[in-house]
């Protein structure tokens, strides 16, 4: 099949799109099954575009490569505004390259089949937080498109606008937003192109980094007795809709120590808990409150704390409210009998 | 010990800089000193304060007490600047005076008539910079009888940017996002300056964190 491709220059030209969309005829206008096209359209095609993350007035633009061969997933993620710190994921491996620190991060993630099975898949229970709906069809980047509008039911999580594309379901628009409709953060693609193939090259770095320094975390077998975090960990009381859906421990890209990394989810958002057994300052009596850091990454919410003398780093989707919740349910010993085991997720 | 010492002591222990031993003394020390004890919620103030801003009532004259208070211990040159402010505290100085002039200087700039505080302008905008144009109250929740001090999220300045020693986590927790928010996660990673992949960075409450200073990031060319 010839290319399809999205762009506000191009788009007049495209006629890859016109069997593209035959092909795509709609099944149905309900705005869940629009999230589901969207899904498959990013869980099963090949894209190469370039998008602006835009958030409190800074905009950054980023190129993306994005290949999938069968289950095999391979993304590349660029800055194109100078600082040539790319992403790139291939093989269940996340490499961060930060030319300007001369150093790359590299980590390895859950099978990707994990990850896509989680896309804005709203469950029963995300259904009771979340109001889904339609809003009326526009254009964007001179494309027609159909609006998705995810709602939050509280002030506990952000809710998405997503503009999605009528013959291809590819999101060409993301915004996300708090529960009183302010724009948190837009992503928006000002070329899309759709590819039937995806060549190696396009996925390299374009960094040669073979001097810097790499920071890469041992394989979970190499976890010892002697670095496993103490305690089982879990949660008591969380904020409504939040579950435990993973426990797992893991060893952090240049860390060289294991954590304990619970996820915990509404069925759209996810709040990572790292907790690393790390008592920097002793027991502190009762009563005093350790130091707390909240910080936003992104449009992500981050708070590092300490809790029973175990370092604790928390971060997620949400606003800092649900993060702070969500460390403020932390228990030690609720977690499953037995020592959790390594890499396992729920 | 005298005062100085124990301030120096508190602030490293505060800041996670004191080894284990010495914390475990000086724990012991905090539970039976509650005259200490006040003293480490109010470093959860100051702190609060360098990076935001709860919303005090600034009085005029807070400047020139706490430029006093900071001369008086100003023989502690070995401390880091935001020592300083917490050492002036234990000694009984102004610690809501302090934390009323990282606001101000937060707001308003240095208040020229104060030179004494000339020199300690850079570290505190430096702090103060990635905030500057929040104007949300630190959030304070108080449950068990005990308060804990959250400083609230930079709202101005580069909010793109991620903070050193979050990048290892940010990039794990981005492997079990959803693909929209991890893009969003990603997107900050590769924007950020500052990012600078170190472990060994020090768990630190007054760690100007992430953002880049303004006047640096464009002095770099980089925004």
């Amino acid at each position: 099949m010839a290319d399809a491709r999205i762009s506000a220059r191009a788009t007049a030209r495209t006629l890859g799109w016109v069997s593209l969309a035959a092909s795509c005829a709609v099944l149905a206008d309900d705005p869940r099954a629009w999230l589901e096209r969207m899904e498959r359209a990013l869980a099963t095609r090949n894209y190469q575009g370039t998008f602006v993350h835009e958030q409190d007035g800074q905009t950054e633009t980023l190129t993306i490569v994005h290949r999938v061969n069968g289950n095999e997933i391979a993304e590349r993620i660029a800055s194109l505004d100078g600082s040539g710190r790319e992403v790139i994921r291939h093989n269940g491996e996340l490499t961060a390259y930060f030319p300007d620190q001369r150093v790359v991060l590299v980590e390895s993630g859950p099978k990707e089949g994990l990850l896509l099975t989680e896309l804005l898949r709203l469950d029963t229970a995300a259904s009771d937080m979340y109001r889904l709906s339609e809003e009326a069809p526009t254009r964007v980047s001179g494309r027609s498109s159909h609006v998705v509008a995810v709602d939050p039911l509280d002030d506990l999580r952000y809710g998405y606008r997503v503009w999605i594309d009528d013959a291809s379901a590819m999101p060409l628009k993301t915004q996300l937003r708090a529960s009183d409709g302010r724009i948190v953060e837009q992503l928006v693609f000002t070329e899309l192109s759709l590819r039937a193939r995806i060549p190696d090259a396009a996925l390299l770095p374009a960094v040669v980094a073979r001097d810097y320094r790499w920071l890469r975390h041992a394989a979970p077998t190499s976890v010892t007795d002697s670095q496993m975090p103490a305690g089982n960990w879990g949660a008591a009381g969380l904020p409504p809709g939040f579950h435990l859906t993973a426990n797992s421990t893991q060893i952090l890209a240049g860390a060289g120590k294991a954590v304990t990394h619970l996820v915990f989810s509404d069925g759209l958002a996810s709040v990572s808990v790292f907790v690393e057994p790390e008592p920097r300052r002793g027991s502190l009596p009762p009563g005093l409150a350790a130091p707390t850091t909240m910080t936003s990454v992104g449009s992500s919410s981050a708070l590092q704390t300490e809790v029973n003398g175990h370092k604790v780093t928390a971060i997620g989707e949400v606003p800092p409210a649900t993060v702070r919740a969500i460390t403020g349910s932390l228990r030690e010993g609720l977690g499953p009998p037995g020592r959790p085991a390594v890499g396992t997720r729920h | 010990m005298n005062q100085n010492e124990l301030a120096s002591q508190l602030s490293a222990m505060f800041d996670g800089e004191l080894p284990a031993a010495e914390c475990e003394l000086l724990s012991r020390r905090l539970a039976r000193d509650e005259q200490l004890r006040a003293v480490w919620s109010r470093y959860s103030v100051i702190g609060a304060a360098l990076r935001a801003e709860p919303v005090a009532q600034v009085r005029p004259d807070f400047a020139r007490r706490v430029s006093a208070a900071l001369a008086g211990g100003a023989g502690s040159t070995r401390l880091r600047r935001g020592r300083l402010l917490r050492g002036a505290a234990l000694g009984g100085a102004v610690a809501a005076g302090v934390a009323g002039v990282a606001i101000m200087l937060l707001r308003n700039g240095l208040p020229r008539q104060d030179e004494a505080l000339t020199a300690y302008v850079p570290t505190v905008q430096r702090l103060a910079l990635p905030v500057a144009a929040g104007t949300r109250p630190a959030a304070v929740r108080a449950g068990d009888g005990q308060a804990s001090y959250v400083v609230p999220p930079a709202t101005g300045g580069n909010n793109l940017a991620v903070p050193a020693v979050l990048a290892e986590y940010v990039v794990a927790h981005s492997e079990v996002s959803s693909p929209l928010a991890r893009r969003s996660l990603i997107a900050a990673l590769i924007a950020s300056d500052s990012v600078q992949p170190a472990p060994s960075v020090p768990f630190n409450v007054t760690a100007p964190d992430a953002a880049p200073v303004n006047g640096a990031a464009q002095a770099d060319g980089r925004r």
